[in-house]
């Protein structure tokens, strides 16, 4: 896992020098006082916990113990207490640790003094998550939206040793003066990376805003799937695709979109779009570089948001991913648009489940469903199709034969349901969005009016 | 009503068959299909043929990507030809 700084692919971008099948420490610290005691999600810290090894397990570290630390008085030099600090040294050394992962934020400062203490590497939750993506990245601008992330992230954290900065520098052409601290020159290094980064970005989101045009061209309606990490979202994109799209028991085993044609029960056709799962404390960072994929996430159709009901935490997973819409200025707006799909009910007890069941017998935008099984998979199906179908009315024109282009932006806009040409007309029915019929009619009002002025 | 050009359906299905062939690029492709779709929009022409134009539609997105790969696979570009989608 170890790399560097220049590597434009950003297949690993290396906070430390980690390496798969380091043995690893995970510690979840409690706080007691102070903001972070405030949040905890509606999750027990041995919950969190889990998760916490979750993610160090995704990058193939080995966890050989796991822990919940208690901190009564965060200290601005190690967070927590010197008891703390002298036990989790014992337990170091005894346990032969490579690694520590802290599941919360830890300063510079504490990062480094934890590892003098500990003689051992330690990374914080961002640290570990930045290391996920970048391992996860395949596209290149999925590469680069991760390297820009990592680089704020090490920038902000230069108070540390960075001599392997200093080795890479040939990379980067001329290098300061004499007389530039390792700091300076370390924080200019990745400055100008960053600069290099951002214009690159600026020449894939050129491409990208075509992409965009060009996939908002393409003549079926867009169906995206959201949710928590390891929800189960590739393995219901298989399901309704008969498609092999990654589906491991992994967060965040899909960070690139994909998407793929379905066949809704009505013969509808629709684009399936799997996404990068969200999780608590997504780092700001990573928010920032991946609002762009996210946003365009939130322009479809319909979006169901995949919801693993068997975890414990499910209703706080909820409200995770629920946050990150807002964070992202959506909200209320989606929820017309929006299914909740209770996920991984096969995994319920019979009494769980059959509540589970009657609860969303109640709300037509809950779904329970197993992707693995395939159960309620035919009534998500018929529930999207009926969805798209009532976000559009039916309406019959009759068109004059010169009248191409409005034909053409009823085939463009709407979906024909029959055309029937005869000498004089040509009559279509169609179903379209509200909007579009409204538009549609004032165009054609507009036209005769000024057919008629011409006329006059 | 003016005088644009509007396509047949065997035109369009030359076009696929070109870049089926690689003599066409898709991008190419479809940035064609695209502009030929949007002048019929903005134009008048004379009535058009549903089924060139649901083709124009499918060869205006050829160059949409999922990840790495195209959204479109030949084989779905042969099942257009053959006015199967």
């Amino acid at each position: 896992m170890t790399a560097t700084i220049e590597q434009a692919g950003g297949a690993h971008l290396d906070l430390d020098g980690i390496r798969h099948g380091d043995r690893t420490l995970v510690i979840h610290p409690v706080f007691k006082t102070g903001p972070r005691a405030q949040y905890s999600g509606g999750r027990t810290p041995e919950s969190r916990l889990e998760e916490a090894c979750g993610l160090a397990r995704a990058i193939d570290l080995n966890v050989v113990a796991a822990e919940c630390v208690r901190i009564n008085d965060p200290k601005p030099n190690t967070l927590m207490g010197s008891g703390n600090v002298e036990r989790i040294a014992e337990r170091v050394k005894a346990e032969e640790i490579d690694l520590i992962v802290f599941d919360a934020s830890l300063t510079p400062v504490q990062q480094r003094n934890l590892e003098t203490e500990w003689k051992a590497k330690v990374i914080d939750r961002t640290g570990l998550i930045l290391e996920i993506f970048g391992e996860r990245a395949r596209t290149r601008e999925g590469q680069m939206q991760v390297e820009l992330a990592a680089l704020s992230y090490q920038r902000s954290r230069l108070v540390r040793s960075w001599t392997h900065l200093e080795r890479q520098r040939g990379g980067f052409g001329f290098i300061g003066g004499p007389g530039e601290s390792q700091i300076e020159m370390d924080r200019r290094l990745i400055d100008e990376r960053i600069v290099r980064i951002k214009k690159d970005l600026e020449d894939v989101k050129r491409t990208r805003a075509l992409h965009r045009q060009a996939r908002k061209r393409v003549p079926y309606p867009v169906v995206a799937l959201v949710g928590y990490t390891n929800a189960g979202k590739s393995t219901l994109f298989n399901r309704l695709t008969n498609a092999s799209v990654m589906a491991a028991d992994l967060l965040f085993a899909t960070l690139d979109p994909t998407m793929r044609r379905v066949h809704l029960p009505s013969g509808r056709e629709i684009i399936l779009s799997d996404t990068v799962g969200f999780i608590s404390d997504l780092p700001t960072e990573l928010v920032a570089a991946f609002r762009a994929t996210l946003e365009e996430v939130l322009e479809a159709d319909v979006i169901l948001h995949v919801r693993d009901v068997a975890h414990p935490e499910t209703d706080g997973q909820k409200a995770d991913v629920e946050a990150v819409l807002a964070g992202l200025g959506l909200g209320h707006e989606v929820t017309d648009t929006m299914f909740e799909i209770l996920n991984k009910i096969d995994l319920l007890d019979e009494p769980a489940r059959d509540a589970l069941l009657t609860q969303a017998s109640r709300d037509q935008r809950q779904m329970p469903i197993s992707a693995l099984t395939g159960a309620g998979i035919d009534g998500l199906l018929a529930a999207v199709d009926a969805r798209l179908a009532a976000q559009r009315r039916v309406e019959t024109y009759r068109l004059g034969h010169d009248e191409g282009a409005a034909q053409a932006w009823l085939y463009s806009h709407g979906e024909v349901l029959e055309r029937v040409d005869d000498e004089d007309v040509t009559e279509i029915t169609v179903r379209l969005a509200p909007e579009d019929v409204q538009r549609f009619e004032r165009q054609r009002s507009d036209k005769a009016n000024a057919m008629n002025k011409d006329n006059r | 009503m003016t005088g644009i050009p509007v396509p047949t359906r065997q035109e369009i299905v030359d076009l696929l068959l070109a870049v089926l062939a690689g003599t066409s690029s898709r991008l190419a492709a479809a940035e064609w299909a695209a502009e030929v779709q949007e002048n019929i929009e903005s134009e008048d022409p004379e009535a058009v043929d549903p089924e060139m134009w649901h083709l124009l539609r499918l060869a205006a997105s050829l160059d949409v990507k999922s990840g790495e790969a195209y959204l479109h696979s030949e084989n779905d570009i042969k099942e257009w030809i053959e006015g199967r989608k």
